[in-house]
């Protein structure tokens, strides 16, 4: 419990990762108690004047089919995280069992696996989720599922050289000569060891995820109107972006803050996370 | 008595997120010039904090908190280091004071030649040419006895082997006669061959050219502060305990601390030891039955990586022809330099790594072609204690699970049950049932080390490969871990190999002794008579490398290099490039290696035995 309170202390003395912290935690509990908080139904249209500006009944406007933006972008919380976080723990937990087997196992498996990764890495991920949803299909889940893929290679190779690193260790060994099998030793041993490497990296990666999800909606691949998604909001204000900026600017700005809090809390953790560093050094 | 530096009411803490920590508690001392003033401790005792408070590189989250050290520069001034600001301090760094350290390895630039980097220390502290600096850096390289100093010098701190790379450390000390040398440590990590080669250097430098520089020898080694140091300050947990001229610190100590220390060392211990041993000599007829692990032709080959597909002709050859027989409740000792082959030979007897060729039976059971499934039940009953013992226990486990989960994936317990056994086996190695709850990282050292000793014994084994278990620690702490050992080897019934480079350790704890050289074993014997009657050229300089707190000034056998690669070992006898009296078929390589028996029970390669 020592070791907690010192990896709070460390967290909240940073502005960066407590202004993260606040923020994700308001973004969240608004995503939880969206019936709450949202003044309007998400898809109940003509709730005002079409593109009406803010006002402090619409607080963020309404957009071409007299919705509630703000309404909306609350709702829309509850996809752009969720998703985000979905996708990162499907490519996180094929990453590690990838990477965990190829490092262990060595020799010809790992050869041929680091290959498959380099290959993979080829493609940039961008690609590669739009080869994945025309292949099976348009829709916000199998986007998700393209994007989790797509991340794969990236969270493998680096799971692959922390698990070499493991491996190496005498108590890797020891467990050898005890005569424990390998999916014991990849999962029992090795795995508990690089799991604080595997919490950075898929933190880290949760704002990428959530951008590459949001873009692909905003190219129409991924939610489909009416769905309150930020990036499908954003693309459905695109035609009315002159007259009402409002539709695009606001869904935009909770896009960027989500994704930077992320990426700030996950810069920090790895700070945190690193026993060597004390209170006072490492401010970001 | 010229003093030279005055440390007064030294006082250092360490600053962290766990609180702050005191490093070193009001310490006073000084040096005198030309005087050898040696710092013994224990790990954490305050020793290295002392000398990088003096040099003024204490990391940053250390401060001092009171106290003085006064120098007196080349210039006669006094100066006070604390008070210093940065560039001054640079000023005596390298000049007045300077260091060596205890990794040669890391404390020289990969990237630049070694006639350079001595060529920069001198430029920076002395205003002059550079072709004279040249010609200074090839006289000290010389100084150091390096052999062939101008072509030396164009090479890379790679290119050199470790007692080389020390002697740089050493020369680059020296660059501008400064009034103290600070060497942390420098021998440590060296073997007992190079390390007294290294120390004789040390001797002969204090002894002539450079007898007004003063040095701070700061060792864990009683034996070289024996040899070395005119006097000695003894250090327990950031207190000074004992101050005095060598001879009368270990005569009669006055300090319990230092007392307990000096005894707790293995060669003191044996003493009372021999009292109880029981007669060697006394040959018994070796019963077939009693035979536990015998190894006939073991060879261990590591491939040389030359690139992604094609595989190299090259290999590292590590084990080579190894013949030997282990008998129940015996304790074989396997000694050697690094790089001897000793841990391979290990690891490949209880078949972590898998031999390139040879037999090996355990238990009249060929295991030597086994796989990893058919090994499962034999890993049972062969087990193996490590080195380190924080990076062999997982940190992420407490002892409880690392300990349980054998019995339970060999099926030999039900889990109340195991509970029950563990602690016993954690009461057994002494250690207090609440420490299974613990994680490995709240354990010192010693406790560690008693938790692996607790895993080795859950399976109920018959045998053990301990492999260098004491190396990692204090001596203290390595007298308590060797008497735990003595008595479970009893209590449980074992049959041991014990693997150490520390020839004390060996005689104190082992039955029997082989002595590997590159691959080979070239002599094997009883303990008594492979100590008292060595009669391989290597084992006897390996026996005279080492210091001795006790016993007289021998004339001591050194043995000239470095290890050859084991990739290129000599042809013949591979002991003889580095043989102080080899005959002449030994010199051309003629003679083949292989053991003969010399005595009942003593067997030596047959070079070694021919030309004596």
């Amino acid at each position: 419990m020592k070791n907690f309170s010192i990896i709070l202390k460390r967290f909240l003395l940073n502005k960066g990762s407590a202004f993260g912290g606040i923020f994700l935690l308001i973004i969240i509990i608004g995503a939880i108690f969206a019936p709450l908080i949202a003044p309007y139904n998400w898809n109940e249209v003509d709730t005002g004047p079409r593109l009406a500006p803010p006002s402090w009944d619409f607080l963020f406007g309404t957009d071409i089919h007299g919705r509630d933006v703000f309404s909306r972008i609350v709702y829309g919380a509850r996809y752009s995280l969720s998703v985000g976080v979905i996708s990162v723990l499907f490519g996180i937990v094929a990453g590690s069992i990838f990477g965990i087997t190829i490092a262990y196992i060595g020799g010809r498996v790992d050869i041929i696996g680091s290959r498959i990764i380099d290959v993979m890495f080829g493609f940039p991920s961008f690609l590669l989720s739009l080869l994945v949803v025309a292949i099976i299909g348009v829709g916000l889940w199998n986007v998700v599922f393209a994007v989790g893929l797509a991340s794969i290679p990236h969270f493998a190779r680096i799971i692959r050289s922390a698990a070499l690193q493991v491996k190496e260790q005498p108590y890797i060994e020891a467990c050898v000569n005890m005569g424990f099998g390998k999916i014991r030793i990849m999962f029992n041993h090795i795995l508990p060891n690089i799991f604080p490497i595997i919490i950075v990296i898929a933190t880290m990666d949760l704002g990428g995820a959530i951008i590459s999800i949001a873009s692909l909606s905003f190219l129409g691949l991924g939610a489909q109107p009416p769905e309150p998604e930020w990036g499908a909001m954003l693309s459905s204000g695109r035609e009315y972006m002159r007259y009402a900026p409002w539709t695009m600017i606001y869904p935009g700005l909770f896009l960027f803050l989500t994704v930077m809090s992320v990426n700030l809390l996950g810069d920090r953790l790895s700070i945190a996370l690193d026993a060597r560093q004390s209170v006072d050094k490492g401010k970001v | 008595m010229v003093e030279i530096l005055n440390v007064s009411n030294l006082s250092t803490a360490f600053q962290s997120d766990y609180g702050s920590k005191q490093a070193l508690k009001n310490i006073s001392f000084k040096i005198n010039e030309g005087e050898v003033l040696a710092l013994v401790g224990e790990s954490g005792s305050g020793k290295t904090v002392t000398s990088l408070s003096i040099m003024g590189l204490l990391p940053n989250n250390a401060y001092i908190q009171e106290g003085n050290i006064n120098l007196i520069d080349k210039k006669n001034n006094q100066v006070n280091i604390l008070k210093l600001t940065d560039e001054k301090h640079n000023l005596i760094r390298g000049n007045d004071i300077s260091m060596v350290f205890q990794e040669p390895m890391t404390c020289l630039n990969p990237t630049m030649t070694i006639g350079d980097q001595i060529v920069e220390v001198i430029l920076n502290h002395k205003k002059i040419s550079k072709t004279k600096a040249v010609k200074e850096m090839i006289d000290l390289l010389g100084l150091v006895e390096i052999p062939d100093p101008t072509q030396r010098a164009r090479e890379y701190p790679h290119q050199l082997s470790g007692g080389m790379r020390q002697r740089v450390m050493i020369s680059i000390a020296l660059a501008c006669t400064p009034k103290l040398i600070i060497a942390d440590e420098p021998t440590s990590a060296l073997d007992v061959t190079i390390q007294a080669q290294l120390l004789q250097l040390l001797m002969k430098l204090k002894n002539s050219i450079v007898s007004k520089t003063s040095i701070l020898f700061i060792t864990h080694d009683l034996g070289i502060v024996r040899e070395l140091a005119d006097r000695v300050i003894v250090m327990y947990q950031g207190e000074i305990v004992e101050e005095g001229q060598v001879k009368d610190v270990f005569d009669n100590p006055k300090h319990s601390y230092t007392s307990n220390l000096i005894q707790s060392l293995p060669e003191f211990k044996l003493e009372e030891r021999k009292l109880t041993r029981k007669d060697d000599n006394k040959q018994t007829k070796v019963d077939d039955n009693e035979i536990i692990l015998k190894i006939e032709n073991l060879f261990k080959e590591f491939p040389v990586e030359k690139g992604f597909f094609k595989e190299s002709n090259e290999t590292v050859k590590a084990v080579q022809n190894i013949s030997l027989n282990v008998k129940k409740n015996e304790v074989l000792g396997l000694v050697g330099e690094s790089g001897s082959g000793k841990s391979t030979l290990g690891k490949s007897i209880i078949k972590l790594l898998q031999p390139s060729r040879g037999k090996i039976y355990f238990n009249n059971e060929n295991i030597s072609e086994y796989s990893n499934k058919q090994m499962i039940k034999i890993r049972q009953k062969m087990q193996m204690i490590f080195q380190d013992p924080f990076a062999s226990l997982n940190p992420r486990k407490n002892i409880l699970d690392t300990l349980i989960e054998p019995i339970l994936v060999h099926n030999l317990m039900k889990k109340n049950e195991a509970i029950n056994y563990i602690k016993e086996i954690i009461n057994d190695v002494g250690l207090p049932i609440e420490s299974l709850r613990r994680f490995p990282h709240e354990f010192s050292g010693g406790q560690r080390q008693r938790i692996g000793i607790a895993r080795a014994l859950v399976l109920k084994p018959e045998f053990i490969v301990a492999d260098e278990p004491v190396s990692a620690l204090d001596v203290s702490i390595q007298a308590q871990v060797l008497n735990l050992l003595e008595k479970l080897k009893k209590t449980y019934n074992l049959t041991m190999i014990f693997i150490s480079h520390d020839l004390s350790v060996i005689e104190f704890f082992c039955d029997k002794v082989a002595v590997m050289y590159l691959g080979h074993i070239v002599e094997i014997a009883p303990v008594s008579k492979l100590f008292n009657s060595p009669k391989h050229s290597y084992t006897r300089a390996l026996l005279s490398a080492v210091p001795k707190v006790k016993g007289k000034d021998k004339e001591k056998i050194l043995i000239k290099g470095d290890i050859p690669s084991p990739i290129n070992p000599p042809s013949g006898c591979v002991f003889r490039t580095r043989c102080p009296n080899p005959g002449i078929d030994c010199k051309g390589g003629n003679i083949e290696m292989g053991l003969i028996e010399v005595e009942p029970g003593h067997w030596v390669d047959q070079c070694c035995a021919n030309c004596n």
